[in-house]
């Protein structure tokens, strides 16, 4: 009976541990805190001001297709030299209804991008196809740059 | 059945399994890794960096994979064996690109969405207001296929033709146009469109020009060719896999009377004395000889006995035509939108020249916005 | 990681099967178990904490109830924990869409697999296996682990401690690995692509596109399911283990019973064990079979899927079954065997369409689109090009489903003249595969990562 109880406790143990596994695994999965400020602003202090400025009003509209006005916040960064892939964008959505939207209009500036690089500025097309997209509730984060492991670990760690 | 033989003809198998699996893995170690890839004209994914958040994303793995697929010996090989198989079972189009009868790839037309369609009319009709007084023309080239037609069953093209009209008819009065599809047909060029290539030979760039310079009053000037390459194998083709062992002639076009420019790529603050890039015709990409291939802006000034300047606003087609307007204007400002940054308004406005051309391939013209908006 | 990678194949294969065979045979099992929790780790870095936690939860249920041996009471609970943790941990991240946790690769598959080791020890049909090796092997076992076949623990018992491997064995596994490599490489990707191609249409599509589309599928499903078990047990092979088979050919099935009989032939085991036996199966009377029959097929369909198509699905498959064990049987006995395969064929074809619909609205919308003349027209460029641009795929993957092509494969592994000229075309066949994997990697259409 001794051995029976060994296993039993251990058995027990084993679904303590999973129930605990699944709660953090679900709560991990949902969305951050942090105000879209905190986040630009932690973004903002690792980018390299000599090959990325901040974009004027209008390219949001211009490059993307999308209104700023119809979101909660838009940190867009776009290469200083034409001839460079180099870009960022961060967006908090207002809501998450709108992330196929934006979603689709990623894909299709990195198409754009793509296909104006491919061939002409092969470096360049390669940043475009490494590029990292991440997505955590509301945050949708894009990055194209050499640095783009880098910029996306700031980005998770931000969260 | 005889199990005995059964047994060694399995064994056989087995031996010549492993062996494979062992050789690719030492030669793909021992085999150092390429930065760029000739044929394809991509750089190739190098070995990954793991880190904790690639390694638990997934991306590690990923990557890792994309890496030994680019890296893998043979790989060329292995890409021309797959093309070559998949050509045999019927394929002719390849990512967009057709594979049509005599080693000619074509690729497709491209139907434009009704905002970009607009909005384009619209830059261009904008562009020519904010000069008025000045000369301004449009000078649409049409793709390959338009042109030559030949494309293989079941491909699906949108009616070039009827776009330019379109266009056409949407311009301002006052602005000019060139009917480039009927210059072209009726030049008696033999070759007008590279086989493995989107461009246009220059050749074909030169009935285009005969025919601005009748559409804008200037003297077409005189000009002798000569080859600069035989080894010429294009973009289509690294694309499509389709005629990778294909290879043509890229001639260039020299003024009879001799003449000097200087260029200045404006963004890139650089200066050149010459149209050419000769080191391009040892890279993966050879039409970029002409020019040096895109840029923001080039300002080019030329020895010509005029102070006629001209403001062009273009894609990569235009790259083998400039050479050609050298001697009907002592300025020529060269702009291709794709590549400049901020607004392009204010770009266009800092060049007052007396003409303004718009030239554009029709693919590029109908794909996307040119102004960005 | 899958099999058909090249990391699978030119990085992992070579080092295990050096560790396997160079080092003394007390060692394999301990070498494949590390292989298999790396193998699943590569794809599932965050999700190999569940799977071991998993194994570890099942290995102390089966010692348990061994131990409780005189006290049914105690394993009947001990049996209903388990039932209750296993399917529970499916149900969070399978069905509870809700919670947005994306779903653990294999988790269906080893779950099942626990559970029928777990089913079978409180029947009384196995003992528990002690060794915590042998049962983490039997678990995570990296040929199996991923997409299948679903092996009961009775079956792989006594391979666990014992088992041989010869050179010719290891050659036939490789044999049969190569042909799962190329039906999944050369056929489903391919066949995969078209029908992409032609479900990627935001417009309507021409009536003979759609059937082009929905044929397509039906190739790519079956090729790339069967190629991969046809891996997976070539690989089991290759270390001495003895999978059974998973497919039998089922496009050559002449009514859907058959054709049950021969697809996916460990799930439908499966479920008869351990879900339409002990709910009386057919001894309880003809309604209560017609209700066992309901239940079983009603979760056959959502264990494949989330999703209201995918229980249709089954039900669809429970309705046919049933007419045709109460009603159409006779008839269709009487009907040439062309109008039986025909039929089977056709309901085949549209239960795969509900498959791959995302919802059951977007399933009806394909069907009309098949049965109706629409805005596209019966036929259009598209379907020129998906048919005559792929002519000698569409060949080769119909013929790949016949009893032609087996009795041609069994024929040439016979052969005793021309036998290394055999060994040649399989070498052949092993390089297109690396050629096509390699080729498939670049799209310059780029990948995204979200």
């Amino acid at each position: 009976m001794n051995n029976g109880s060994r296993f039993t406790t251990a058995k027990y143990i084993v679904t303590a541990i999973l129930v605990v596994f699944v709660l953090v695994m679900a709560v991990s999965g949902r969305e951050s805190t942090k105000s879209f400020s905190e986040i630009a602003q932690a973004l903002e202090a690792r980018t390299n001001s000599a090959s990325l400025q901040t974009a004027a009003s209008g390219d949001l509209k211009r490059l993307y297709g999308l209104d700023p006005a119809d979101y909660e916040g838009v940190l867009l960064k776009t290469a200083v030299s034409g001839m460079s892939a180099e870009e960022l964008l961060f967006i908090t959505l207002k809501d998450k209804s709108q992330l196929p939207a934006v979603e689709s209009a990623i894909n299709q500036r990195l198409a754009e991008r793509s296909s104006i690089f491919e061939g002409y500025a092969p470096e360049q097309a390669r940043l475009v196809e490494d590029a990292r997209i991440i997505t955590r509730g509301r945050q949708v984060f894009l990055v194209i740059s050499a640095d783009a492991d880098n910029l996306s670990r700031l980005f998770l760690s931000s969260l | 059945m005889n199990k005995k033989y059964r047994g060694s003809f399995d064994r056989h198998l087995g031996i010549l399994f492993t062996a494979v699996l062992a050789v690719f893995l030492i030669v793909n170690i021992l085999v150092p890794d390429r930065e760029n890839s000739f044929t394809e004209n991509r750089v190739l994914a190098g070995l990954p960096k793991p880190s904790a958040y690639t390694l638990a994303s997934g991306t590690f793995a990923d990557d890792f994979e994309t890496y030994l697929s680019d890296q893998f010996a043979g790989r060329d090989t292995f890409r021309n064996a797959i093309s070559f198989v998949r050509w045999v079972g019927g394929n002719r189009e390849e990512h967009g690109v057709y594979s049509a009868p005599g080693g000619q790839l074509l690729e497709a037309l491209k139907e434009p969405s009704e905002e970009v369609l607009a909005a384009n009319i619209a830059f261009l009709n904008d562009t020519a207001a904010a000069r008025s007084g000045k000369r301004t023309t449009v000078l649409l080239v049409p793709d390959a296929g338009a042109v030559l037609g030949h494309y293989p069953a079941f491909a699906v093209n949108a009616d070039q033709a009827a776009l330019f009209e379109q266009v056409k008819e949407g311009l301002s009065e006052g602005i000019g146009w060139v009917d480039t599809a009927a210059a072209l047909k009726d030049s008696g060029v033999k070759k007008l469109y590279y086989k493995t290539d989107h461009h246009w030979t220059t050749a074909a760039a030169q009935a285009a020009y005969d025919s601005y310079c009748a559409a804008v009053g200037l003297t077409p000037g005189e000009f002798d060719f000569y080859t600069v390459s035989r080894s010429f194998n294009g973009q289509l083709s690294s694309i499509s896999g389709f005629c990778m062992l294909e290879r043509e002639t890229i001639e260039i076009a020299t003024p009879a009377e001799e003449e000097s420019v200087v260029l200045t790529y404006t963004d890139e603050k650089k200066k050149k004395a010459t149209l050419y890039d000769r080191e391009k015709l040892t890279s993966s990409d050879q039409y970029a000889v002409f020019l040096g291939g895109n840029s923001s802006i080039i300002d080019i000034s030329t020895t010509a006995k005029t102070d006629r300047s001209l403001l062009l606003v273009k894609d990569s087609f235009a790259n083998c035509f400039i050479p050609f307007l050298t001697g009907n204007y002592s300025r020529i400002v060269v702009v291709d939108p794709r590549y400049v940054t901020g607004s392009l308004n204010s770009v266009l406005e800092r060049y007052p020249t007396d003409d303004l051309l718009f030239l554009y391939s029709g693919n590029t013209f109908f794909e996307n916005s040119i102004s960005g908006q | 990681m899958v099999f058909s990678s090249l990391t699978f194949l030119f990085v992992f294969l070579p080092v295990v099967f050096a560790a396997y065979f160079l080092l003394p045979k007390s060692f394999r099992n301990y070498v494949l178990l590390a292989a298999s929790v790396f193998f699943y780790a590569w794809g599932e870095p965050v999700y190999i904490i569940l799977m071991v936690l998993s194994l570890l939860f099942n290995y102390f249920v089966g010692r348990e109830m061994e131990e409780k041996d005189d006290n049914p009471a105690a394993r009947k609970k001990c049996l209903l924990f388990a039932l209750a943790v296993n399917l529970g941990l499916l149900a969070v991240f399978k069905y509870c869409t809700f919670l947005h946790l994306s779903l653990p690769i294999g988790i269906s598959f080893y779950t099942f697999q626990a559970l029928s080791y777990v089913i079978d020890l409180y029947i009384g049909k196995i003992r528990a296996q002690k060794s915590l090796t042998a049962f983490a092997l039997y678990i995570c076992m990296f040929p199996q682990l991923i997409a299948g076949p679903i092996v009961r623990y009775i079956d792989v018992e006594k391979q666990l401690k014992n088992r041989t491997v010869t050179l010719a064995s290891f050659g036939s596994g490789v044999r049969l690995f190569l042909v799962g490599l190329g039906k999944k490489v050369l056929l489903a990707n391919a066949v995969g692509a078209v029908f992409a191609l032609i479900t990627g249409r935001a417009a309507s599509i021409a009536t003979l596109t759609a059937w082009v589309g929905a044929i397509a599928y039906m190739l790519q499903i079956y090729f790339d399911f069967s190629g991969y078990s046809d891996m997976a047990i070539g690989l089991g092979r290759m270390f001495g283990f003895k999978f059974n088979t998973n497919f039998e050919l089922p496009y050559t099935a002449v009514t859907i019973t058959d054709f049950w009989h021969r697809w996916h032939i460990s799930l439908s085991t499966w479920f008869r064990e351990y879900v339409y036996i002990p709910l009386g199966g057919n001894r309880k009377g003809v309604p209560r079979q017609i209700l066992n029959l309901l239940i079983v097929w009603g979760l056959t369909g959502i264990w494949h899927g989330a999703g209201l198509n995918f229980l249709f699905w089954g039900l669809y498959y429970a309705g046919f079954l049933i007419l045709e064990k109460f009603v159409l049987a006779r008839f269709l006995e009487k009907l040439p065997a062309l109008l039986r395969h025909l039929y089977a064929l056709l309901i085949v074809l549209v239960g795969w369409v509900f498959f791959f619909s995302e919802s059951l609205s977007g399933a009806f919308t394909y069907l009309k689109s098949m049965f109706t003349v629409g805005a596209s027209g019966f036929a259009d460029a598209l379907t020129g090009s998906s048919v005559f641009y792929h002519w000698l795929l569409w060949i080769a993957a119909v013929f790949a489903c016949t009893t032609a092509a087996r009795s041609l494969r069994k024929r040439l592994d016979k052969t005793r003249r021309r036998a290394w000229i055999v060994n040649i075309l399989y070498l052949v066949l092993f390089f297109l595969c690396i050629a096509s994997l390699i080729t498939e990697s670049y799209n310059p259409f780029l990948y995204f990562r979200f």
